[in-house]
């Protein structure tokens, strides 16, 4: 078995679950994963043997996901012109406040959530966020914190909109 | 806490998820896929969303619901000729940005939608990517995807222009009608496409490819269909049924046998008559011996067969050759294949593709190909391996052969691979329906010499050496380059240049091999390919693709030197027969001896030598010669030899023909003056040469040096051989 072949064996379903927190969908990020190897696949022989090839994948994937993310909302607008929906569970328990977390995840604008996985969810510092996704800490930093805001404020409304 | 919850909630939300367990498989065949068939990438944008985009983009007051029948409409080269009932007159738009910007034609009444989309340009083939829930199917012959739910059909018409059909609930039962009678009115390239080497320019309206079918006997069949039983078949026949009309006419199984004999296409061959067992109506000829060709059409385009038939003509070759790069030059490809891009698994190389056939041509240096085994040892996508890898050559140089598999059972390919001198390999790959030109395209491969030529010289590069004496030069191998020094001294002087050639990736590589980075970067040589990158300090990069790369090290006057850097590497053209218009054009002959000869002793040497130190380096058509004339027979006298000398000659004959291929040495003759009776004078590369005919047969013969005489000839109708002595 090639090296890459060993690798997507490994790490097939960590990518998988990256590429489903980045994009939302699972069919999407399928698709994402899959193009996102094949993009790898074709450079592999460019890595060094010595390298660690997860940070070069992470970041196809991150970025394959953004770029389309971006692309379906500019086709979005345009049929419904309407605002995505917002869901409707209510966070009476622990699980429902992690789903409405999820949701909420899905609704960032792509970049965002991007961030918060790869802060939260890959563990990388700021600074290795900022290398993934190419652009500054400064950004990184502001970008974490919208996002935390708006998750924060999701949350709030929904409980007060439950308690009432 | 919070940020504890949103990682459970991340955990929570993805914990169900698997990869698919043949993931690496589905990546390898995309890629291949994106590989072979970059023309055919499809772009499509969501299925759903776009359909509904069409809907909004329609002005309101278009929205009216309209009597029968609907207008047919243009949208610049299509047109569209069906379109359902009740639709009105079309809206022209457009809809998306970008590589997705596509011209669109679209009827609507009410909630009904009919919309052709046209797609001239495609970004990257990422766009891909936008699709979702859609399958593969077939449409016009093409692949094509198509949504789930049977509304919305995409696929690539000819590279570079994908069009696409998409209506509403109404119509989805007329998709594919809709797509099958669009109407291409400026088609680019033939219309029939290239079957086996010939061009099919024209086809009736309303027929599209069916499939093309190939069986292992040399045989292939193209058929293309269309409404109300419409039916043409093409069949190319290879080998020894083709060898001659009879044999040709024999193979059909006396489908013929009562046909009319007659001259098809200015060729011998047979037309259906009242007593031929054929079905339907058609044409057999042989067009060349090795090729015939049968033609068939369904009863309704018997009036259309003589337009057809003149539409079929050979083609020249493949545009774009012969293509130099990385020191070598392809000189011979498949009719029809035009250049895809860039590939390579260990080094550099590039594509060709028609149809989804392809040719790949890899140069590998370093260690990687210091011996043929190394070279063998080929970084596959993942699931692919050689069959059995078996000894064969390649001109004179020992190469290695073998089928390549999949795991998965796709595709079968071949590969041949050489090393032409330690650090330089050739591998040549070709998809499974070309194997049988895969030697020739092989041999069609000529290798630049490095020449050192002058102290002012390192592999290829030519340097302003600041007037120093060269004090060493050394080449070594790295693992995907190969590396030549050279230094220069004069008093307490040094100059120390290196080249580097093979597969650096240039910011990394330099990052890597130097620990510089890459600042900026300045023009410096003639050439608008020519870079240079000035990292600072004493060391200097200059580029030339990322292919090459020379490092400086000066200890005065770097900028002079840098500036001097420039290529001088003998590219290798394929040799063009010098002609004098003044004298008989001798076809396609090249000649150059060298050395006394031996005679052989009944069977040629190997393949493509029969006396010694005369070596074919092809036929004008470029097959190999014991696929195309596996027999012959040496001689030692000749029809109108008047001078006296031993003569060393050998023929090769194909087999079940007339034709016949000569190569020859006369030893012992000062002159070529009344040597040969009824020879005319002429002139081949600045040698005094002679020409003369026997019957079908064509000979030339030049006096390389005193003493030695060489000659070609032969009736094929490909020309005389191309002969190279050294």
């Amino acid at each position: 078995m090639t090296a890459f072949a060993e690798y997507v064996a490994a790490r097939g379903t960590s990518l998988l679950r990256l590429a489903h927190l980045a994009c939302g969908s699972r069919e999407e990020a399928e698709d994402v994963l899959q193009t996102a190897l094949e993009r790898a696949y074709r450079n592999w022989n460019r890595l060094r043997q010595d390298a660690d090839p997860e940070p070069y994948v992470r970041r196809i994937i991150v970025n394959t996901a953004i770029s389309r993310a971006r692309r379906r909302a500019i086709l979005r607008i345009i049929p419904t012109g309407a605002l995505p929906e917002v869901p409707v569970a209510g966070p009476d328990s622990g699980v429902e406040l992690r789903q409405v977390l999820a949701d909420g995840l899905r609704l960032l604008p792509p970049r965002q959530r991007a961030v918060v996985v790869l802060r939260f969810w890959e563990d990388l510092s700021e600074a290795q966020t900022a290398e993934t996704l190419g652009c500054s800490v400064g950004t990184v930093k502001s970008q974490t914190a919208k996002a935390l805001a708006k998750l924060r404020g999701l949350i709030v409304v929904e409980e007060v909109s439950s308690d009432v | 806490m919070f940020e504890s919850e949103l990682r459970q909630a991340m955990a929570e939300d993805s914990a169900h998820l698997a990869a698919a367990s043949d993931l690496v498989d589905q990546v390898v065949l995309l890629s291949r896929r994106r590989r072979r068939t970059r023309h055919r990438v499809v772009a499509v944008v969501a299925a759903v969303a776009l359909a509904l985009a069409g809907w909004v983009l329609v002005p309101r007051d278009e929205q009216q619901v309209a009597t029968t029948p609907s207008t047919t409409g243009s949208l610049d080269d299509v047109e569209v000729r069906h379109v359902p009932a009740g639709l009105g007159k079309p809206v022209q738009g457009s809809s998306g940005d970008g590589a997705l910007l596509a011209g669109t034609l679209t009827w609507s009444s009410g909630d009904d939608l009919v919309r052709v989309s046209r797609y001239g340009r495609t970004g990257d083939p990422d766009t891909r990517g936008l699709m979702v829930g859609t399958t593969w199917t077939s449409i016009r012959g093409r692949t094509a995807r198509i949504s789930d739910d049977g509304r919305d059909l995409l696929w690539a018409e000819r590279p570079g222009l994908l069009l696409r059909v998409t209506v509403g609930a109404n119509h989805i039962d007329e998709v594919r009608t809709i797509a099958e009678e669009l109407l291409m009115t400026d088609p680019t390239g033939p219309a029939g496409g290239v079957v086996e080497g010939m061009r099919v320019s024209y086809l009736p309206p309303r027929v599209h490819l069916a499939g093309v079918m190939k069986r292992s006997d040399g045989e292939t069949a193209k058929t293309w269909t269309g409404a109300g039983d419409r039916r043409i078949t093409l069949i190319s026949v290879r080998g020894e049924h083709a060898a001659s009309l009879d044999e040709l006419a024999a193979w059909s199984a006396g489908e013929w046998g009562n046909g009319t004999r007659t001259t098809v296409n200015g060729k011998p061959g047979y037309r259906d008559g009242p007593g031929s067992l054929m079905v339907g109506h058609g044409r057999l000829w042989l067009q060349k011996p090795g090729l015939g060709l049968v033609l068939k059409v369904s009863d309704n385009l018997v009036p259309e067969i003589d337009r057809i038939l003149a539409g079929i003509t050979p083609m020249i070759s493949t545009p774009g050759l012969p293509e130099s790069f990385e020191g070598l030059t392809v000189t011979h490809l498949p009719p029809g294949l035009t250049r895809t891009g860039d590939a390579g698994m260990d080094g550099l190389g590039k594509w060709w593709n028609r149809d989804g056939s392809s040719v790949m041509v890899e140069v590998v240096r370093g260690e990687r190909a210091r011996t043929l085994n190394n070279l063998a040892d080929v970084s596959w996508d993942t699931s692919e391996r050689f069959t059995r890898l078996k000894k064969t050559t390649v001109g004179s140089f020992p190469a290695l052969v073998s089928d390549v598999v999949t795991g998965e059972g796709g595709p079968r390919s071949r590969m041949v691979l050489w090393t032409v001198r330690p650090g330089y390999g050739v591998r040549v790959q070709v998809s499974d329906d070309l194997v049988n030109d895969l030697m020739a395209v092989a041999r069609g491969i000529r290798v630049a010499e490095v020449k050192q030529r002058g102290d002012q010289e390192l592999d290829g590069i030519g340097i302003d050496t600041l007037g120093m004496t060269r004090a060493s030069t050394t080449a070594g191998l790295e693992e995907d380059s190969s590396v030549t020094t050279g230094v220069w001294r004069s008093g307490g002087d040094e100059l120390r240049v290196e080249v580097h050639r093979g597969r650096l990736d240039a910011g990394d590589w330099v990052k890597d091999r130097l620990g510089v980075r890459v600042a900026g970067v300045t023009e410096v040589g003639p050439g608008d390919r020519i870079r240079a990158v000035v990292p600072g300090g004493r060391r200097e990069v200059w580029r030339v693709d990322w292919g090459l790369a020379v490092v400086v090290t000066a200890s005065r006057d770097i900028d002079r030197v840098t500036k001097s850097l420039r290529v001088t590497e003998v590219r290798s053209e394929p040799r063009v027969p010098q002609r004098d218009p003044s004298v008989k054009p001798v076809n396609g002959t090249t000649c150059d001896a060298r050395s006394a000869t031996l005679p052989p002793s009944g069977e040629a040497l190997s393949e493509r030598q029969a006396v010694r130190g005369v070596w074919f380096i092809g036929r004008p058509e470029g097959a190999p010669m014991a696929e195309s004339f596996p027999l012959g027979e040496s001689f030692s006298a000749f029809d109108g030899l008047v001078t006296k000398g031993r003569v060393y000659g050998y023929t090769w004959i194909r087999t079940g023909t007339s034709d016949r291929l000569t190569v020859g040495v006369v030893c012992g003759v000062r002159t070529l003056d009344g040597m040969v009776k009824g020879a005319e004078p002429a002139v081949l590369r600045g040698r005094p040469a002679i020409t003369w005919s026997r019957g079908d047969y064509t000979y030339a013969m030049w006096l390389e040096r005193p003493g030695v005489a060489v000659f070609g000839g032969g009736n094929s109708e490909e020309g005389l051989p191309q002969l190279d002595v050294w």
